[in-house]
């Protein structure tokens, strides 16, 4: 394997070097190649091991301390060869890797990769950074981080800015649309069958694998986004509580004294949460409670930025993969057990022992100023049923803010027995087209009374009075 | 009927009726006279019986009475949660008068046209952008076929495709009516000209409609000419009709039996293998008498039967979507089987489905992309090939048009060779 390697790597370095001279027909001293083309030569053996599916060959190019933290709890060679292996599988279809973009930065003993695109036929392509550090035996690759996506307007052959440019026209006209129609058709009063339509034409725009893409969907998150920040703002709660959703299952809880965060996610890719907005959304906030250790619920740049606003942050049971993140988060963020109760500022709490296919997924339910607030993460396990089903026998749950295939069957709810349910997870871009859970599939699932449904977009509010 | 509502008439060309119990707002012409008039009450009676219909817009239809039926189109009804659509509506006149027997739907109304909705120029952009995409989607699939060509551009392709398909107008958009008529031309032209002289050569056409030819025989499954004015003109359904011998039908669900289709198999003397219906289908007394109306021709294959047509060797496994019998048949002809699976979906039917591979070869697998457990599908049935069927299929909501991205979910690493196909596409499949 090693002799493989050096030939992949002194193969393309040789050719790199002496090309020119080669064409030429004259004959002339090997040069000796320079950093950037080194780390090149070294990029190219790995896309060529991945696309040989040699597992062996790419492993051996990583550092002993290589990470690669979306697809792999562990570090060095087992990291390598799990990456390694899941690019070789197929799993998400045959992987493709463009290098051609790749913008390659040396600073003495490290460098930089970027804009490497590595792509898969049902995950569209993204640009990934590939950090690389010179060791004795040679420029290794320590860490790779994947970065954004490409829309596949600019990605595949025959499409273009053009097409790009009429995608985001169109998901801008419907989006402002729908924003206009939702912002005048409230949950709590307005036409709803205007406000049904309003929410199935967002899932449409919303379901292009370009949409985090598009100059429109990024504006019509933040612009849902600042609706919700003046909201809160502006809104004072006397009795009873409001709630504010965000983005995917990030919600905002507002009571008569009281006011506190699950899950707040700041999006993905370029649609994302300005600093700015984090800090708004932040500082309306007591406490911030995270559900599970997913990247889709539990967001570092937030976390940290609640921390350093003195914000508690409950989070959920470390896997192992995240310890080294947990220890450099420092005081302030505190694990929950599964099964817990405890105050925090006033909040009382329960952490239901929920998973997510095996992950372990906190359902917090929360009790202040009279109302209780059951938020369940992500959760999705036939074995925690036995203890869902008895919820609604332990206490008196005023809203459930629930996934919707936690829902769906109607075994939770009917477990639970809120007042209220109201649906989250739908639309959530960093999933595939498949996994972008639609508005429409709320609409299939709303069973009616005994419970009050709603059916909000990012930014929007409903309250609730007490019992 | 008449004397049950109370009437409000208002100035103008329009007159709007109010049921007296329910509420649901009926918009129809004022002047309406004789019989007309009865017909339109009757329309207004069933309005006021329809719960989940906001209002009935019938100002615009066309009332046809011939003696004791009539129809009504376009009627459109608005749904308080998905919006409205034209529909055909034929009533029947018994002792009592006249009454809707059935509500046909035609076509969605574009969101973009809903009162309250963004309005015609939204139409023409989504139009515009739908059209786009769908030119360089076919312009790619057809320039990578299924079993040639670079598969990663046609998977890009095929999820490209689902965008435009998952559109609430999509049937009602020009770029996608003239995508599927263009694929079933194509499609058309290939039959037309491929005689195969060994294995089979199988169509995909829509939904799960499909036409396998072998050395002697062509035949298919669930012929379905489209949905709403997203569909086959006439003379397409009547061209892929010319092509084969035999029409079978897996179950009774208007997206795979299309009584056009059949209609038009039987007058051609194409014999027709219906489903059984169902004791405890709603309206299963209706359908047996539409059964007996086809003549012969048409023939009710009992579940677990087998038997043998114009040279077709067959088995009807007896599978079901939910209480719904569904046929899954197994054709076999020239040395090939192929097994489509309407909308199989029940897992009591595992305990035959688990074994279908240890008693009979089955070449090819035509399974429903969304079937419960695809892969123990394919494990018990052990094909050499699968290709999926019903994605988009476009009468059904955004939720429920499986998109070909769940295609590539669901076959990975399955223990035969599988191609996704769309509309109008097709692959040669070789003998053992």
């Amino acid at each position: 394997m090693r002799a493989r390697i050096v030939r992949y790597a002194a193969g393309i370095t040789f050719i790199a070097a002496a090309g020119i001279a080669h064409a030429a027909g004259t004959p002339t001293p090997r040069r000796a190649a320079t950093p950037e083309a080194e780390v090149r030569a070294v990029l190219a053996a790995w896309q060529a091991a991945i696309e040989g599916k040699d597992v062996d060959a790419a492993a051996s190019l990583c550092a002993a301390d290589f990470r690669q933290e979306e697809m792999s709890d562990q570090t060095g060679q087992e990291a390598a060869r799990e990456v390694a292996s899941f690019y070789t599988s197929g799993r998400r279809g045959a992987t493709t890797i463009d290098v051609s973009h790749a913008v390659i930065v040396v600073r003495g003993t490290v460098a930089t990769a970027e804009h490497v695109r590595i792509g898969s036929v049902r995950r569209a392509t993204y640009e990934h950074r590939f950090s690389f550090r010179k060791e004795a035996g040679g420029w290794k690759i320590a860490e790779i981080e994947e970065g954004i996506q490409v829309p596949v307007e600019l990605d595949m052959p025959g499409l273009g800015p053009d097409y790009l440019a009429l995608a985001d026209r169109w998901a801008g006209a419907n989006l402002e649309w729908a924003q206009r129609t939702l912002r005048a058709n409230p949950p709590q009063g307005g036409d709803s069958t205007l406000r049904a339509f309003a929410l199935h034409r967002i899932d449409e725009p919303l379901h292009l694998w370009s949409a985090p893409q598009l100059a429109a969907v990024q504006a019509y998150f933040r612009g849902a986004i600042d609706d919700a920040i003046a909201g809160m703002r502006a809104e004072r709660v006397t009795q009873g509580a409001t709630i504010w959703k965000l983005y995917n299952q990030g919600w905002i809880v507002r009571t008569a004294n009281h006011t506190w965060g699950h899950d707040i996610y700041d999006g993905v890719d370029r649609a994302k949460m300005t600093d700015e907005q984090v800090d708004a959304i932040l500082g309306q906030i007591d406490v911030l409670f995270i559900s599970h250790w997913h990247g889709d619920h539990l967001s570092m740049r937030v976390v940290k930025r609640a921390l350093a606003k003195g914000i508690p942050v409950l989070l959920p049971p470390v896997p192992e993969r995240a310890r080294g993140e947990l220890a450099a988060l420092g005081p302030g963020a505190t694990v929950i057990e599964q099964g817990a109760d405890g105050e925090v500022r006033g909040i009382r709490y329960h952490a239901y022992p929920g998973h997510q296919d095996g992950l372990p997924n906190n359902c917090f339910a929360t009790t202040t100023d009279g109302m209780t607030i059951l938020h369940t993460g992500d959760q999705r396990w036939e074995a925690d049923y036995p203890w869902i089903e008895r919820i609604g026998d332990e206490r008196a749950v005023d809203v459930l803010l629930a996934a919707i295939w936690t829902i769906e069957d109607g075994r939770a709810v009917r477990g639970v027995r809120p007042r209220v349910v109201i649906p989250g997870h739908e639309n959530e871009l960093g999933h595939g087209f498949d996994g972008r859970f639609p508005y429409h599939r709320d609409y299939d699932i709303i069973t009616g009374p005994p419970q009050q449904w709603y059916v909000l977009s990012w930014g929007e509010r409903v309250h609730v009075d007490p019992r | 009927m008449i004397g049950r509502h109370a009437r409000l008439i208002l100035a103008g060309a329009a007159a709007l009726v109010f049921g007296a119990c329910a509420g649901t707002p009926v918009r129809q012409p004022a002047q309406a006279t004789g019989p007309e008039a009865d017909v339109r009450a009757a329309i207004a009676t069933f309005a006021s019986r329809q719960a989940d219909i906001s209002s009935i817009d019938a100002a615009a239809a066309h009332v046809a009475i011939s003696d004791t039926v009539a129809t009504a189109e376009p009627v459109v009804m608005r749904n308080r949660r998905s919006g409205s659509a034209e529909y055909r509506l034929t009533l029947h006149r018994g002792e009592s008068g006249w009454y809707v027997r059935t509500a046909e739907f035609l076509a969605p109304i574009p969101v973009e046209l809903e009162p309250g909705g963004p309005g015609a120029e939204y139409l023409a952009l989504t139009e515009r952008w739908a059209g786009a995409n769908l030119t360089w989607i076919q312009r790619t699939l057809w320039a990578n076929p299924p079993n040639g060509g670079d598969s990663t551009l046609r998977a890009h392709a095929l999820l490209a495709l689902d965008e435009p398909l998952h559109l609430r107008s999509a049937p009602s958009l020009r770029p996608v009516q003239e995508f599927l008529r263009a694929n079933i031309d194509h499609a058309i032209a290939q039959m037309r000209a491929e005689r195969v002289t060994e294995g089979a050569t199988i169509w995909k056409l829509y939904n799960h409609g499909w036409i396998a030819r072998t050395a002697n025989h062509t035949w298919a499954h669930d012929l379905n000419d489209g949905a709403g004015r997203a569909s086959m003109s006439d003379q397409q359904i009547d061209a892929l009709l010319s092509e084969i011998d035999v029409l079978f039908l897996s179950h009774w669900h208007g997206d795979h039996v299309a009584m056009n289709v059949v209609q038009r198999a039987l007058a051609k003397g194409i014999p027709v293998l219906l489903p059984p219906v169902s004791e405890s289908e709603d309206g299963a007394r209706a359908r047996e008498r539409v059964v007996a109306a086809l003549g012969p021709g048409a023939t009710v294959i009992a579940p677990g039967s087998h038997g043998e047509t114009r040279g077709l060797r067959w088995h009807a496994y007896p599978g079901h979507q939910g209480d719904m019998p569904n046929n899954v048949y197994a054709v076999t002809a020239d040395g090939m089987t192929i097994m489509q699976t309407g909308d199989q979906a029940d897992r009591n039917d595992f305990a035959w489905i688990d074994s279908v591979g240890a008693w009979q070869a089955v070449d090819v697998l035509l399974p429903n992309v969304w079937t419960i457990e695809m892969r123990r599908v394919v494990a018990g049935v052990r094909p050499r090939f699968v290709f999926p069927g019903h994605e988009n299929e476009l009468g059904h909501n955004f939720e429920h048009r499986e998109p070909y991205c769940q295609a590539y979910e669901v076959l990975d690493g399955i223990p035969a060779k599988w191609y996704v196909l769309a509309w109008g596409e097709r692959v040669h499949v070789d003998p053992r």
